[in-house]
């Protein structure tokens, strides 16, 4: 199928104080149209920088790398021309819907704000438009919400207004960076849910960005694991639940609570993700790995397919270590 | 287990609590090396106590000899900054100045801080009915336009230095009040205050042991910033005549005896305000470096 | 926002009764007897007396008071010592220069501290930031008079383009309207650049750059309006810092306004003129203040629902 992102060996590294923080180090990652393509990992994993980077609203260039989307590298646009992309056929959604919307407009203002600007619709078309949206994402009573301002309006209808905002470009590619991470369990579920409603009815990507293996289970055909601002595992959804390869994405597996399985206690992955400026030698994840092997702590591993369509960054599969070992 | 646990932590916050404090200051300092203005700030407000400290060393005349001959010299190489209506050298009447201003911005902000920051931090501590009374009390205080206020208190009490010192510590203490009040009301809840009133702690030991400690910070920006509202505002007293009388060598009475002769011999006026303009520069980069190095989102 | 408006205006009663007690005690606040004083050393004790009950100093302090606002009421603020004339209408005649100042020193204020604080914040560190920050710095350093002075010599002696004073023209109010104005433009100036650079980093500002607006859109639509909450504030402050610096520009350029009247009154020992014109220009900026509250409610429509 063809793909409506592609991202290739993007470094984004940040200055600070003489140190060089490698947030996203080389990383590739590839959305096809129609699919939702989530990115997991711990706060500090670099996934936020990905996905701020991929809309360009991060200053500064980028160390190396591509970003092709619907074919064009958006890396060399100038800023004028990615503007009209911005919000159009690439939007995105945050993860704060309380401070995300502007607290001195309108809803209306909000998100008309976007047609007005992208398919140069009047005032009243942009109402129209906007209704529209809203009970596209199933606000109730919204002929009044449009008047209203958000610090009437509740988490999850702020983050509904939000999603209309990013909808009213009718986007090729969404980017929800923790959409329901701030929210109330049971209106998770409804946002979650509405969002895979609309990536179906409107034919868009999402790449959906989360620390919640809850989530990328209910919602993701595709999974690229994140750790240290390198991907450490990619697969299919299903391939990644039924035998997840990389202990770090086991470790995120076994820390679910489980409803069915007897646990005394929740398993939690031992030690502290390292800070993104510290540099490490060999696999970043070794210090906390319960598998980790000599060669683990002295070089990094290549990404590396071991199954079809299953690619992994660990030792652990690579054949000299299996023979070493003994395994076969 | 639980048990246990609390223990363990009580212990080791215990331990911690002399500590982070010194090295906070450390790291306070640290920051505060990295501003280069905030530095030459610190650096021109320590020049200028150590000429009024070293005044009577340092100055090449008496502040106070007249020379009729020599009224209203030029700047020359005897009197560098020349010579006023009276013959009197100028360089030696703005370091004796010196004394004068930084004195009164001093002491003028010493009464604020005293009347000003205690009664923000006790309304801020006690709150409630006491709070909304002192805060009207202040909003009263508010509504005269601060050199108006100042005004109108040397009106009563007459001119004089003393009274200028007074007139612009009272204009001060609604800033004070303020700001330790809104400071002192989000210290009060930390869970150490709470902890200290668990075991039993009197109000007063806590207001001086925990409260106080630990909202001075915006208290010292706020006061290095407020000594240049007050220099600026003393010398505009003077400048009209209610501060500092003749022959008294305060700058911003220099500046006014010098107006008669703006045309002729501008410098008796242009000299001394520079160097209230210098000295008020010094106390606001380094109250503008303070507030950086210690939280540059502070309102103030 | 009609509930808004009541309220502030309830509020507005105990300031404005607390302003009239702080000057009703401007009198009464002069150490010693202030009949005695007022009527000088010498005067006998018949004079004394009738100075008393001139300016309402019989009685106890209570009945004074109430005497007192009951003549406010009725526009009575007394009589100058000086002249003899009500000190109210002596006030009025000296207004329309003042009002005109203030004025004008205002759009100084405004023009040259929001452009300055606006283009600061816009490239944060660049030359032009630190070019103005400079000069913010500079203009909340240097005294007043100082300015004033500063600008004679180079505009009137120097150049001899400009008067030195006087205000009998338009052109007489220029020199006076800089050397009021530019310390509450710096003020501006560091607190326009600081709250915008605070809601340029706020999410919502995010949001609107990720709709892809123009950059015009992000910096005045939804950058300088939540910032314009806290330089609406600081203007209202400012508002006060000008009227009281009145009283040394008008000294300064020789100009015939309600400050320069404070200052005379002030050294004629005028008290009924003092208390007067201070009570004047506190309750002025009293309802300056109030129209700011109002102005708050207006842009922000969360105050308006409380």
């Amino acid at each position: 199928m063809e793909k409506i992102l592609e991202i290739k060996n993007l470094k984004k590294y940040f200055y600070s104080e003489g140190k060089v923080i490698p947030a996203v180090d080389g990383i590739d990652i590839d959305v096809k149209k129609g699919d939702i393509v989530g990115i997991v990992g711990e706060s500090g994993s670099g996934k936020s920088v990905t996905s701020l980077t991929t809309m360009r609203l991060i200053p500064g260039d980028v160390e190396d790398g591509t970003i092709l989307f619907d074919n064009k590298n958006i890396l060399e646009l100038p800023e004028k021309q990615m503007r009209t992309i911005r919000g159009n056929d690439m939007a995105m959604i945050f993860q704060e819907p309380m401070t995300s919307l502007n607290p001195l407009l309108t809803i209306e203002d909000q998100i008309g704000e976007v047609s007005r600007t992208h398919m140069g619709f009047s005032k009243k078309q942009a109402k129209d438009h906007s209704l529209k949206l809203l009970k596209l994402v199933g606000i109730p009573r919204p002929e009044q919400v449009l008047e209203e301002y958000p610090h009437m309006l509740s988490g999850g209808m702020r983050q509904r207004v939000m999603i209309s905002i990013a909808m009213a470009g009718n986007p090729k590619l969404l980017i929800a960076d923790e959409p329901t991470t701030a929210l109330d369990v049971t209106i998770q579920a409804q946002i979650l849910e509405q969002l895979k409603n609309l990536s179906i009815e409107y034919d868009t990507s999402i790449l959906l960005i989360t620390h919640d293996m809850g989530v990328v289970a209910e919602m993701c055909d595709y999974v690229y694991v994140m750790y240290s601002g390198k991907i450490v595992e990619h697969t299919s959804s299903i391939n990644l639940f039924s035998s997840p390869k990389h202990p770090y994405t086991q470790g995120l597996l076994k820390s679910i609570p489980s409803l069915d399985a007897e646990q005394d206690r929740l398993y939690s992955i031992q030690g502290k993700a390292p800070n993104p400026d510290e540099v490490l030698e060999g696999c970043p994840f070794a210090p906390r790995c319960e598998m980790a092997m000599e060669i683990c702590s002295k070089t990094s591993p290549p990404l590396e397919e071991i199954e079809p369509g299953h690619f992994t960054k660990c030792w652990l599969y690579s054949e000299e270590e299996k023979q070493k070992r003994g395994v076969r | 287990m639980n048990k246990t646990t609390t223990a363990t932590k009580f212990n080791v916050n215990d331990k911690k609590i002399k500590s982070p404090r010194v090295s906070e200051l450390m790291r306070f300092i640290r920051r505060f090396k990295k501003n280069k203005r905030g530095v030459i700030g610190f650096l021109m407000v320590l020049f200028f106590v150590v000429v009024a400290i070293l005044a009577p060393w340092i100055a090449p005349y008496s502040p106070f000899d007249q020379d009729a001959g020599s009224a209203m010299n030029s700047p020359s190489l005897e009197h560098i900054f020349g010579q006023d209506r009276y013959g009197r050298d100028i360089l030696s009447r703005i370091i004796y100045g010196a004394r004068i201003s930084l004195i009164i911005g001093f002491f003028g902000v010493v009464i604020s801080v005293i009347f000003g920051a205690g009664l923000g931090t006790l309304t801020g501590y006690i709150g409630g009915k006491f709070d909304t009374i002192i805060m009207r009390l202040i909003d009263i205080l508010m509504a005269f336009p601060g050199f108006l206020l100042a005004l109108a208190i040397i009106s009563a009490l007459g001119p004089g230095l003393v009274n200028v010192v007074i007139a612009i510590g009272v204009f001060s203490i609604p800033a004070f009040t303020r700001v330790a009040r809104s400071t002192v009301s989000s210290v009060k809840n930390n869970e150490y205050v709470e902890a200290a009133h668990a075991m039993g702690a009197s109000h007063i030991s806590i207001i001086f042991k925990h409260i106080i400690p630990n909202s001075m910070a915006p208290i010292m920006v706020l006061a290095t910033m407020r000594i240049a509202t007050a220099l600026l505002t003393a010398a505009g007293l003077s400048f009209l005549g209610l501060g500092a009388q003749p022959p008294t060598p305060e700058w911003g009475a220099m500046l006014s005896e010098g107006r008669d002769f703006l045309q002729s011999a501008p410098h008796i006026s242009t000299i001394p305000g520079l160097a209230i303009m210098f000295v008020v520069l010094g106390f606001n980069m380094f109250g503008d470096g303070l507030r950086d190095a210690m939280d540059p989102n502070m309102k103030l | 926002m009609l509930n808004f408006i009541i309220k502030r205006l309830l509020y507005l009663i105990p300031t404005l009764l607390g302003v009239t007690i702080v000057c009703f005690f401007i009198i009464r606040a002069i150490p010693g007897d202030p009949a005695q004083v007022i009527a000088g050393a010498e005067a006998t004790a018949e004079q004394v007396e009738q100075v008393r009950a001139q300016l309402g100093l019989e009685g106890t302090l209570f009945q004074q008071y109430i005497d007192y606002l009951w003549g406010l009421l009725q526009g009575d603020m007394g009589n100058s010592l000086k002249s003899g004339q009500p000190v109210l209408s002596e006030i009025l005649s000296k207004l329309p220069t003042t009002l005109f100042l203030t004025g004008a020193s205002i759009i100084v204020m405004i023009v040259i501290g929001l452009i300055a604080g606006v283009v600061s914040a816009m490239k944060p560190n660049s030359h032009s930031d630190n070019f103005f920050m400079m000069f913010a710095l500079f203009g909340i350093s240097m005294p007043v008079f100082w300015v004033g002075i500063v600008l004679i010599l180079i505009f009137s002696y120097f150049l001899q383009v400009l008067p030195t004073g006087g205000d009998s023209e338009f052109k007489n109010f220029i020199l006076p309207a800089i050397t009021l104005g530019l310390a509450s433009s710096a003020i501006l100036a560091r607190l326009t650049r600081s709250s915008m650079l605070e809601i340029v980093n706020q999410d919502f500002v995010r949001t609107a750059r990720a709709k892809g607006l123009k950059s015009n859109k992000i910096i005045f639509k939804h950058t300088f309006r939540n910032a314009l909450i806290t330089i609406i504030t600081v203007i209202g402050l400012e508002f006060g810092n000008l009227l009281g610096g009145t009283v040394i520009t008008e000294t300064v350029f020789s100009m015939n306004g309600l400050g320069r009247y404070i200052i005379q009154a002030i050294q004629f020992r005028d008290y009924p003129a003092v208390q007067g014109s201070i009570l004047f220009v506190a309750v002025a900026f009293v309802l300056i203040n109030l129209l700011v509250d109002l102005t708050y409610g207006s842009i922000d429509p969360r105050l308006r629902e409380k």
